[in-house]
């Protein structure tokens, strides 16, 4: 029975893979490819979100600065230095826990409210002197002319292969998240998130844990930052305000909040729906809203807990439906 | 079980990317535009588009698909729908008159991109190549416009600004984007020729937004200033949105400077005059980007006298001017800047484009406006430099009255 | 120089005041963030300028703004929040990020992303003391402000109601207990917060004109003030705004005008490093 539920699982698996391969190649034309490159990117960010906020309990709405001190660090060594993504993602990994360090050590001691507006003055402390530090950001202008990114050789130049790699990445990140929330690190965070202080008198060092958990959604945001920006070839302050920290948030919590899979699915629901509403028009902002809204009061767990119930719910009834005639032939 | 829903997943993204596909379809597409539809599915984006704009130049006419990415909501949608009126307006009356040189209908599409750079990538994704625009015209942040321009390169389809007036953007070296908005070295030359000549001014300080708009309009303050013998006592920026400039300005009355020159939006400039009124600054105030009637309405008696530089105004007694005020006037009930009409002479310049090529492929239509000679639209007389920057003059004028005067 | 700065400061300050006080009620009662107060500050103005226009005299419009603003909110209350039965503090934030969203775009569809204009509520002369400049309107609004924080913190500590809602802010299940109706008491607070949002809304219409955007730089203030003033507390509130408002005016004068919203974020960051209560706020246990 045990070896049974594993090979089936391992078919869904494999299904999963091949649907994600094959999707690119059904698709009309690079638009659509260039949203599901961004639904990567959102993966990744939501899934940071996902340790910080869903596992380790750390309410963060400042998670564009990490986004952009990814994109600004291979914008800025590329602008300088004329290094390529190889060299930028390690430096741009090593600048993010800085900045993660730099946001935990305040937020250690904060809570509730406070935590959050911390973490919000911090996103727009980015922001603000990535966009007035002129002589060395170029300020408002952006960075341009970034390079795309090669791989032994081979440069990525159609956004299909920038699926491929983005998705690769993604589904290393879920992959890690996985592994790490599973660990002795995970259990400790989830321990932090229940009630830090019952946590500490079980012996959990919870200062070595909050940042840990500050500095590792920063690299999930960084490195979704670096890919972002060698995609786009573009960046500049307006792409990392707080409305879209509100939306990196939004779409951990849309997918289940501690759920491995929610940041998936809160990926795919923040960027595609925006897009695929666009037929309504100027209404469509707001439908969008009252979509998010209407998840939040009906699933406060978020999408992955649903699709769970139904899913088990559908399974229940295929098992049931599938096992008998399985038996019969057994006899 | 997960990944069960896993797939159940990938099938409902598959659904809704079908359905959001689905709905774009329903307008009407030629047998042109969903062959090279299948070109693209089956990788070679690029030559696809090619073959795509190619397949539409039937020489009995058609259709000119116009792709326009623009805010239509968040901060700047005022200005968005601005240009989108000034557009409509174009399109109409060329397809009322029975489309360009009788032969191509327009077909505009609109798309908001929320005035955020990777929105307006998408944007202009689902315009080069969902809807195979044959010329795209790009929204007013030039943030969103140095991200997009990427895409309408490598669709090798014309991509045309004409609210844009940020510097940098034509320092890319890409030739498929034009620059029809006015360039700031114009408002520049303007403003200085003026100061120094009429006011014999020497002394100035300047007061500029701190985004794209006013960062590039205060380095070219600098620039000129040599030349023309200005000296720069003071420079303060502020964020868009302020309503406080007390700071700035109690710092300003104290300088004296001969003029402020103010590089901002009639939102915070009407502000900043009620203020300078207040605190009692009188020192002449001159700058651009705040051409809007939106200036005399809330400025009111504290906008008399402010000064400054544009390629429009309704002060302008030329016929076409008058006829397009008054008809922008009674079809939209609002009021413009000068947005409206460089949005409305862009879509004339196309069609003279398309007119001379005989075409609507991309890349004829790219030549074609390389080629443009003495346009002369409601904005002056246009030609496009190596650069593919417009040339336009700019005229000083001046609020008196709660109306728009030229100087002399 | 710095004085006349330092008054500069006051009248910003008294907006930043006039938000603090609203989020603090909220936060108190509810342990949630709102972040559509700014959102709601918005559209009480937009009420406030349709009956306006309508034809009706300003001060009817002034009149009737709150009451309107105050109904919408409690129509939140009852229609969403309640829903969420005030339980997972990301939820709730979320919530309320996802109705300043509606609200923002539906309002750019009502009233279009026009900027429009208000008429003054003060004299536009300026009053010279000595050498320096003090706008009537920086005086009033201080007044104003002043004058609600101080009805509010009568109604608090004075009346029955008022005592209630702060027995069931400090402890919903005690005051369950003692019979309270804590689920009205928080419906009446959300009431109370949109129409204290209408009055910013109003005074701040004539200066910051009337747009969808009119609250969106100034709502993070808000709270930065609140916590600033250690959150829950209205005459905190009232303090930090009027502190934050000074930050920022000799901040902006002594370093650089762009970075003014930058140096009153680091203030926030050190305060909260320092004193993670807030400069007033007690130690009190922190609803998560």
């Amino acid at each position: 029975m045990n070896t049974n539920v594993k090979s089936g699982s391992l078919v869904k698996w494999a299904v999963t893979a091949l649907a994600v391969i094959l999707l690119p190649l059904v698709l009309p034309n690079s638009y659509f490819i260039r949203v599901l490159d961004l639904v990567g990117i959102y993966i990744l960010l939501s899934t940071g979100s996902n340790i910080l906020t869903g596992f380790a309990g750390q309410l963060s709405m400042g998670q564009a600065a990490f986004y952009g001190v990814g994109a600004y660090t291979t914008g800025l060594i590329g602008m300088y230095l004329g290094w390529g993504f190889w060299q930028t993602l390690p430096c741009a990994i090593g600048v993010a826990c800085i900045f993660g360090l730099v946001l935990a050590i305040p937020a250690l001691r904060l809570k509730g409210g406070y935590l959050t507006l911390l973490t919000i003055g911090f996103g727009e402390i980015f922001r603000l002197v990535m966009n007035n530090w002129v002589s060395f950001t170029r300020g408002p202008s952006g960075i341009t002319g970034i390079r795309t990114v090669s791989i032994f050789g081979f440069e990525l130049a159609t956004k299909t292969q920038w699926y491929y790699f983005i998705f690769a990445i993604a589904a290393l990140g879920l992959l890690y998240q996985r592994i790490l929330m599973q660990s002795r690190v995970g259990r400790a965070f989830i321990a932090i998130r229940e009630d830090d202080q019952v946590a500490e008198l079980t012996g959990i060092d919870i200062t070595r844990y909050k940042i840990m958990a500050f500095i590792t959604s920063a690299v999930y945001s960084a490195v979704a930052g670096v890919l972002y920006a060698h995609l786009t070839g573009y960046i500049s302050p307006d792409s990392f305000t707080a409305n879209e920290s509100n939306f990196i948030l939004w779409a951990a919590i849309i997918g289940g909040l501690g759920t491995y899979l929610g940041p998936v699915v809160g990926g795919f629901v923040m960027v595609v729906f925006p897009e695929a509403l666009r037929a309504l028009g100027s209404l469509r902002l707001v439908i969008f809203g009252v979509i998010l809204m209407l998840v939040i009061i009906y699933y406060p767990k978020g999408m992955v807990p649903f699709f769970q119930q139904l899913g088990n719910r559908m399974g229940d009834r295929f098992h049931k439906g599938a096992r008998k005639p399985r038996k019969e032939g057994g006899e | 079980m997960k990944k069960k829903r896993l797939s159940a997943l990938m099938l409902a993204a598959g659904l809704a990317l079908t359905a959001c596909s689905g709905g774009n379809d329903s307008a009407p597409t030629t047998a042109a535009d969903k062959a090279p539809a299948d070109t693209a599915a089956a990788g070679s984006e690029k030559s696809g588009q090619g073959e795509a704009a190619g397949g539409e130049a039937a020489p009995a006419g058609g259709e000119l698909v116009l792709g326009f990415a623009v805010p239509l909501t968040g901060t700047s949608a005022a200005g968005g729908e601005i240009v989108r009126n000034g557009l409509q307006m174009a399109v109409d009356e060329i397809n009322e008159a029975g489309g360009i040189d009788g032969k191509w209908t327009i077909r505009l599409i609109t798309e908001d991109n929320q005035n955020d750079p990777s929105t307006s990538v998408n944007v202009m994704e689902k315009l080069c190549n969902q809807d195979n625009a044959n010329v795209v015209i790009s929204s007013t942040a030039s943030s969103c416009c140095l991200a997009d321009m990427e895409v309408t390169k490598a669709a090798k389809c014309p991509e045309l600004a004409p609210a844009s007036t940020a510097a940098s953007l034509t320092e890319q070296g890409n030739e498929y984007f034009f620059r029809t908005a006015v360039t700031d070295s114009s408002n520049v030359v303007c403003l200085y020729d003026y100061f120094t000549g009429t006011m014999k001014g020497s002394k100035i300080a300047v007061l500029y937004e701190s985004n794209d708009f006013g960062n590039g309009g205060y380095q070219l303050l600098q620039d000129y200033a040599g030349q023309y013998n200005v000296e720069i006592i003071d420079a303060q920026a502020y964020n868009v949105g302020d309503v406080d400039f007390s700071v700035q300005l109690t710092q300003f009355k104290e300088e004296a400077p001969d003029a402020i020159f103010v590089w901002g939006h009639y939102e915070e400039v009407t502000i900043m005059c009620k203020q300078m009124a207040q605190y009692e600054v009188e020192i002449p105030v001159m700058g651009t980007g705040y051409n809007s009637p939106y200036l005399t309405e809330m400025g009111g008696e504290f906008v008399e006298g402010i000064m400054l530089s544009t390629c429009y105004t309704t002060a302008d007694p030329d016929e076409k001017v008058q006829a397009f005020d008054a008809k922008y006037t009674e079809l939209y009930k609002a009021a413009y800047d000068q947005n409206a009409p460089q949005a409305y002479d862009t879509v004339y310049m196309i069609a003279d484009a398309v007119t001379r090529a005989q075409s609507v492929d991309r890349e004829a239509i790219q030549k074609a406006l390389t080629e443009v000679k003495d346009f002369d639209g409601l904005t002056g007389v246009m030609n496009f430099d190596e650069k593919n920057n417009v040339s336009k003059t700019c005229k000083m004028i001046k609020i008196e009255n709660g109306q728009q005067v030229l100087c002399d | 120089m710095f004085i006349q700065q330092l008054l500069n400061g006051l009248t910003m300050g008294s907006i930043y005041a006039l938000l603090a006080v609203g989020v603090s009620m909220i936060y108190k009662a509810m342990g949630m963030m709102n972040f559509a107060h700014g959102d709601t500050i918005m559209l009480s103005a937009f009420f406030c300028l349709t009956i306006y226009s309508a034809g009706l005299p300003l001060w009817a419009a002034i009149l009737i703004a709150p009451f309107i603003s105050a109904a919408l909110g409690l129509c939140l209350e009852r229609f969403v929040y309640r829903k969420l039965e005030y339980g997972s503090f990301s939820n709730l934030l979320i919530a309320t990020v996802g109705v300043s969203f509606i609200m923002k775009n539906s309002a750019v569809g009502i009233w279009g992303a026009q900027k429009h204009n208000f008429p003054p509520l003060f004299s536009m002369k300026p009053i010279h003391i000595g050498s320096f400049t003090i706008l009537p309107q920086c005086i009033g609004m201080l007044a104003i402000a002043a004058f609600f924080v101080g009805v509010l913190q009568l109604f608090f500590y004075k009346t029955k109601i008022g005592k209630c809602m702060r027995a069931a802010a400090s402890n919903a299940e005690g005051a369950t207990m003692m019979g309270i109706n804590v689920s009205f008491t928080r419906f009446l607070t959300f009431g109370i917060s949109a129409a204290f949002a209408a009055v910013a809304g109003i005074l701040m219409s004539p200066i910051f004109y009337v747009s969808t955007t009119m609250a969106t730089n100034v709502a993070t203030k808000g709270f930065a003030a609140a916590i600033l003033g250690g959150f829950g507390s209205i005459t905190g509130g009232f303090v930090g705004g009027l502190i934050l408002g000074i930050i920022e005016a000799i901040g902006g004068a002594y370093i650089a005008t762009a970075y003014k919203d930058v140096i009153s974020f680091v203030v926030l960051i050190l305060v909260l490093y320092f004193c993670p209560n807030g400069l007033f706020g007690k130690k009190t246990e922190q609803k998560m």
